[in-house]
């Protein structure tokens, strides 16, 4: 028991440690570019940024499969699951929406721009997030909450494709796609690609033990307020 | 923005927010266990005081802890 306990914090320092040798890496090892950049330095904050995008995505995920569990078979363990995938989704996509427009000021000389749909549509998506974690913590727990966010987290995944899809479709500021576009433009420099799967792998690695933890705190947090519970009822 | 300042901001920025998390997740957890463990002694000197020759009730009333888990 005390083992399986274990492997969330065990999960964390892990994906902790990938993710500082991560940023080592892109310190250190990646290329460096040319004068065709305006910021040749701050290319570096996209070895992390495109990580934490796409670990946000497991959370939103989690959100959605957790949310429909909910509301087609009333499962607790859905419901803590849409809790936890909006908690993380919101973490991580607070990583992409601080270092996005950090990178954004310094390459293209404005942190954001509201013509480009990848990043609305993605601000968007943390928007929904950020309602389903702040609208669970502050309100009464009863069904028709559930109900409510639930309905939320099952509809704003819909935001999930068009964001992916966004620099297909309609690039204006944010770059295409280096990975799987399909184009000319497409492919990176080994090293590069390297560098993020090592910085994916530790986020994800550190996504799970985060979840895993959650888990645990709402589980007991529930075990918790079931015993308060029963207290007053037999006072 | 100068090139090596947003660099080291982003940087630290992110590094701040996925140790903070984890060290508020971890409190938390921490929290809610002393307070669990906490409820559940007062619940046994209470259960004990209350039926001395009743020892069956702390037992149903932890077993009901977990009454809405899976």
């Amino acid at each position: 028991m005390s083992g399986s306990r274990n492997v969330g914090p065990a999960l964390v320092y892990l994906g902790l440690l990938g993710f500082m040798l991560t940023i080592w890496m892109a310190l250190i090892e990646a290329p460096s570019m040319g004068d065709d950049w305006n910021a040749p330095e701050s290319y570096r904050i996209l070895f992390v940024h495109v990580p934490f995008a796409w670990v946000s995505f497991s959370g939103f995920a989690l959100l959605f499969g957790g949310s429909l569990s909910w509301y087609i078979k009333r499962s607790e363990r859905g419901w803590r699951f849409a809790i936890i995938g909006a908690q993380l989704g919101l973490l991580y996509s607070l990583g992409v929406l601080i270092s996005g427009p950090i990178w954004g000021a310094a390459e293209w000389g404005v942190p954001w721009d509201f013509q480009d749909i990848r990043l609305n549509s993605f601000a968007v998506l943390a928007g929904v997030a950020l309602f389903f974690a702040l609208g669970e913590m502050n309100s009464e727990d009863t069904q028709q909450k559930r109900d409510t966010l639930s309905s939320v987290g099952i509809f704003g995944f819909g935001l999930v494709p068009l964001t992916y899809m966004a620099t297909r479709w309609w690039q204006e500021r944010h770059p295409g796609p280096l990975i799987g576009g399909g184009n000319e433009d497409s492919g990176v420099d080994p090293s590069i690609l390297l560098i993020w799967m090592i910085g994916a792998a530790s986020m994800q690695i550190l996504f799970v033990g985060q979840a895993l933890m959650t888990n645990r705190l709402l589980k007991t947090e529930q075990q918790l307020e079931n015993l308060l519970s029963n207290l007053e009822d037999s006072i | 923005m100068n090139d090596m300042l947003a660099l080291a901001t982003a940087y630290l920025a992110l590094i701040a927010l996925l140790i903070g998390h984890s060290i508020q997740t971890s409190r938390r957890l921490k929290l809610v266990e002393e307070r669990l463990a906490a409820a559940l002694a007062a619940n046994e000197r209470r259960s004990k005081n209350r039926n001395d020759g009743e020892p069956m009730q702390l037992t149903t009333m932890t077993n009901n802890v977990d009454f809405q888990e899976e």
